[in-house]
């Protein structure tokens, strides 16, 4: 439907119960989901649904400074089969563009994400941790 | 750590550019909301009892009905001239009679076969709006086009077979009604090719509408 794509944009609010346990799976901070639903409710945020699943967007500023903006991928979650991320790839690709974004971004805590990814995807930060010691 | 308030305050050119991403996200959700509601109404729409949409498969299949009916009518007035009864005898009468049954019992079918099939566009177009699946809107459209091919075909289809049937009823009663006559004539003994059924070409002894199962 939107840009050519099967997503919707949806009320956060009206199908939590279905995205909120898909968030709990994808970022298990307390506080994640009412930071999406807060977001999306004062419009920095987009919700899209689809059959495939969720995809929660905000656009941003690029962090060099250029003035383009960054389509930022908050929550992206599947209820579908494996392979979402490739089937959905390109419906990113043409929200993003008509977002008028030229790149896209998202974080992740689950390791092993660059084996899911296709090769033109990137890092560009990392995070470090350590124990405290003492 | 970059300011007095322990926070990085951001330049007015980044607090344009935020300001930017905002009001693009605003324009895309006023660009597309609207369709996306529009296609909502127009599913609901089309679902309720009465609507245009259900009006006009119906319609269509009457006049998909009327249309098969008229002409398989001019072919079955065709063959029962030329099988030898009149326009306007008894068995002319009855074959277009029963055949004006059928017409009205395609019709009734073809309806049927409509609202159902508005039905199904209408459960496919709801499936659409809660995203059950890519292209469901060209499902939608497909679906009513199914329906207009479906009332044609089915007319169709039930025109034909009506005209066979009712022209082969005639022929029956054409033979039953010989065979009565030559019994008041002359009985059995008497009883012949020609004389079974003289209106009908085809040959009794081949059986081809001389068995009540391959006529009725």
């Amino acid at each position: 439907m939107i840009s050519g794509t099967p997503f919707l944009l949806a009320d956060i609010d009206a199908e939590w119960h279905r995205i909120g346990p898909l968030v709990e799976g994808v970022d298990p901070r307390d506080n994640a989901g009412d930071d999406l639903r807060r977001c999306c409710r004062e419009g920095s945020a987009l919700c899209l649904i689809s059959s495939d699943g969720v995809l929660v967007v905000s656009l941003q500023p690029d962090r060099y400074g250029t003035g383009e903006l960054e389509l930022f991928v908050r929550l992206a979650a599947s209820w579908g089969g494996p392979g979402a991320i490739q089937r959905n790839d390109a419906h990113l690709d043409a929200i993003a563009k008509e977002l008028g974004a030229s790149r896209l971004v998202f974080r992740t805590l689950r390791p092993g994400m660059s084996k899911v990814l296709h090769p033109e995807w990137t890092v560009r930060c990392t995070e470090f941790e350590r124990a405290v010691h003492g | 750590m970059g300011s007095k308030s322990g926070q990085v305050s951001e330049t007015p050119q980044e607090r344009a550019q935020a300001e930017h991403a905002v009001a693009q996200m605003k324009d895309y959700r006023q660009r597309w909301l609207p369709l996306q509601q529009k296609l909502a109404s127009t599913i609901e729409d089309e679902g309720k009892a009465g609507s245009s949409a259900r009006a006009l498969a119906t319609g269509k299949a009457s006049t998909d009905t009327a249309m098969a009916f008229q002409k398989s009518g001019e072919q079955l007035e065709k063959g029962l001239s030329d099988s030898g009864a009149a326009p306007g005898s008894s068995r002319a009468n009855l074959a277009i009679t029963g055949m004006g049954t059928d017409a009205a019992a395609s019709t009734g079918l073809g309806h049927m076969m409509s609202e159902q099939s508005i039905d199904d566009a209408y459960t496919q177009g709801l499936g659409a709006l809660t995203a059950l699946g890519r292209g469901e809107k060209a499902s939608v459209g497909s679906a009513l086009s199914q329906q207009a091919r479906q009332s044609a075909s089915q007319a169709a289809t039930d025109a034909q077979v009506s005209a066979m049937a009712r022209q082969g009823d005639a022929q029956i009663a054409g033979q039953v009604a010989g065979f009565g006559i030559q019994q008041g004539m002359g009985g059995f003994g008497s009883m012949g090719k020609s004389g079974v059924n003289s209106s009908t070409p085809m040959d009794y002894s081949s059986g081809m509408y001389g068995t009540p199962q391959a006529g009725v």
